[in-house]
């Protein structure tokens, strides 16, 4: 699917089976999309079981909220990532929870997420890498923290002892350069 | 009135398309944006970004989780399909607007199964007349045969020095009086037994969708698919058929289950026990097929090797599925 026209045209056709209750739908978003939404939310939670409840809440919200997807604001891609990545993100915030809460309670030390091992498998997106590369290092790394690691601004900032407000700069000028970049590359016509 | 300042929003939109502001202001953004639609390419843009961040984390999920997505899809939301009823008259209507458009000459070509256009529409007279009368709303008195061959032929002579208009009109009160009579009756007689009233009703609709497309190969004209709805219907009841098909075929597998996938339009995915009375457990094997050639197989339009199909796991069960498919074979 190479063709923005027709990827459109599916996308929007897909949206319309949806709406009028056809099952063959789901199967079609499916198929096109589980490894990607899959991926994420296993980049994400970094647990097999979480990113398969995860997988499964996207494409069943879809089925029942199909309109909450508007072709004429953005891609389908983008709309599951968003959903997966906020499921994803919401999983890993109650799980620090959980485990701050049973760390409070068995003197254990929390796990922290392994960062050696995120830059290195963010080094795999191919076709992101060398947009990513090239930003500063604070924004990479600022980026990284909040995407992957599921974090808050607020806490990137505490994370990287820097005040919020830069936090937050360094997550809008690191993502508008990545942006820019990949529109250059026609990047944004994923499917 | 804005939760908060256009230069709030420009300084929290990264973090919000990074999922990485906390809840209160993620709704802040959120009403922004649905305040001022003007900001939406913008967030767009970004969120394009983030979500190439993963692309390249691409992983297949395990093969049972596609099974869970539609099993709780359709808790939550029962998919859309016709009821037999409805069914039952959207064939009609295509077929009345197929018949309405032929030239006098089209009446005598031969069709599929020998008969020509004239005989097959008086064959459907036949076979909806039968089906009012086991209802008890008879349409064609003094015509009491229940066998489809012999019913065809008396039917067939009956009409005989009848207009094609007035052929067309019988089988057409034909099917006007099974759908009056049919919501009064759970189940029917049809041919020595006693079945679900909307199972046959269903049955009826697959044999005149099947000999409206009959008439079309033999005018040449494509073939044509009734709308997704109702193909989904007649999928749906194709499966309750598929146990008595393999008993009937001698195929019966106790014990076993096949996973259906029908695609496109209309499509779905069903798992279905291999022996009456059973229920079906973990499947044994898995075709996947476009739901128009399931549809087609059941009625033998189509031959195994046409079939546009992918089986998994254990072939020799999915070849028996498809061999005894074709209960609709004598329609």
């Amino acid at each position: 699917m190479d063709c923005p026209g027709r990827v459109d045209e599916w996308e929007r056709g897909l949206r319309d089976r949806l709406i009028a209750g056809d099952e063959s739908a789901v199967a079609d978003l499916y198929d096109q999309y589980a490894s990607f939404v899959f991926g994420l939310a296993r980049r994400v939670t970094g647990d097999r079981t979480a990113a398969e409840d995860v997988t499964q809440d996207v494409f069943i919200a879809c089925w029942e909220r199909p309109d909450a997807f508007d072709p004429d604001r953005g891609r389908l891609r983008t709309f599951l990532g968003t959903l997966a990545h906020r499921r994803a993100v919401d999983w890993v915030r109650r799980e620090e929870a959980r485990r701050r809460r049973a760390a409070r309670e068995a003197a254990l030390v929390v796990r922290v997420p392994d960062v050696e091992e995120m830059v290195s498998a963010l080094a795999t997106a191919e076709r992101v890498r060398a947009e990513v590369e090239r930003l500063p290092v604070e924004q990479a790394e600022a980026i990284r923290l909040a995407y992957f690691g599921g974090k808050t601004y607020r806490q990137v900032a505490v994370e990287l002892g820097i005040p919020e407000g830069t936090a937050k700069s360094r997550l809008r000028l690191g993502l508008r350069r990545i942006a820019v970049a990949l529109e250059g590359n026609g990047v944004e016509q994923w499917t | 009135m804005d939760l908060i300042t256009r230069e709030e929003f420009e300084d929290l939109l990264g973090a919000f398309a990074l999922d990485a502001c906390d809840a209160e202001e993620t709704s802040a953004v959120e009403q922004y944006i649905d305040a001022h639609p003007e900001v939406g390419r913008e967030v767009e843009r970004l969120r394009a970004a983030a979500a190439g961040l993963a692309a390249s984390d691409a992983l297949a999920p395990p093969r049972e989780v596609r099974s869970s997505v539609f099993e709780r899809a359709r808790e939550r939301r029962a998919p859309r399909t016709q009821t037999p009823l409805e069914v039952h008259a959207e064939v009609e209507s295509t077929l009345v607007a197929l018949l309405d458009e032929l030239p006098e000459s089209a009446h005598d070509l031969t069709t599929l199964n020998g008969l020509t256009v004239r005989e097959l529409v008086a064959h459907l007279a036949a076979m909806e007349s039968l089906l009012a009368m086991w209802l008890g709303v008879p349409t064609l008195p003094g015509v009491d045969d229940e066998e489809v061959v012999a019913r065809t032929a008396t039917v067939v002579a009956v009409t005989q020095d009848w207009s094609f208009a007035e052929v067309t009109a019988l089988w057409r009160r034909s099917m006007a009086a099974v759908r009056a009579a049919a919501p009064d009756d759970e189940t029917s007689r049809w041919f020595g037994s006693e079945m679900p009233t909307n199972l046959v009703l269903v049955i009826r609709a697959f044999e005149t969708w099947t000999h409206t497309d009959d008439i079309r190969r033999a005018l040449g004209k494509a073939l044509d698919l009734p709308s997704a709805a109702a193909l989904r219907t007649m999928a749906e009841g194709s499966m309750s058929m598929v146990p008595s098909a393999m008993e009937s075929s001698g195929l019966t597998r106790p014990g076993r289950t096949a996973r259906i996938v029908l695609t496109g339009a209309g499509g779905g995915e069903w798992n279905v026990a291999m022996a009456n009375d059973a229920e079906p457990g973990e499947p044994d094997v898995e075709l996947t097929l476009p739901v128009a050639d399931w549809c087609r197989r059941f009625s033998e339009r189509l031959s195994a090797e046409d079939l546009d199909l992918l089986v998994s796991g254990d072939r020799r069960l999915g070849d028996d599925l498809i061999a005894a498919a074709p209960v609709f074979a004598s329609l």
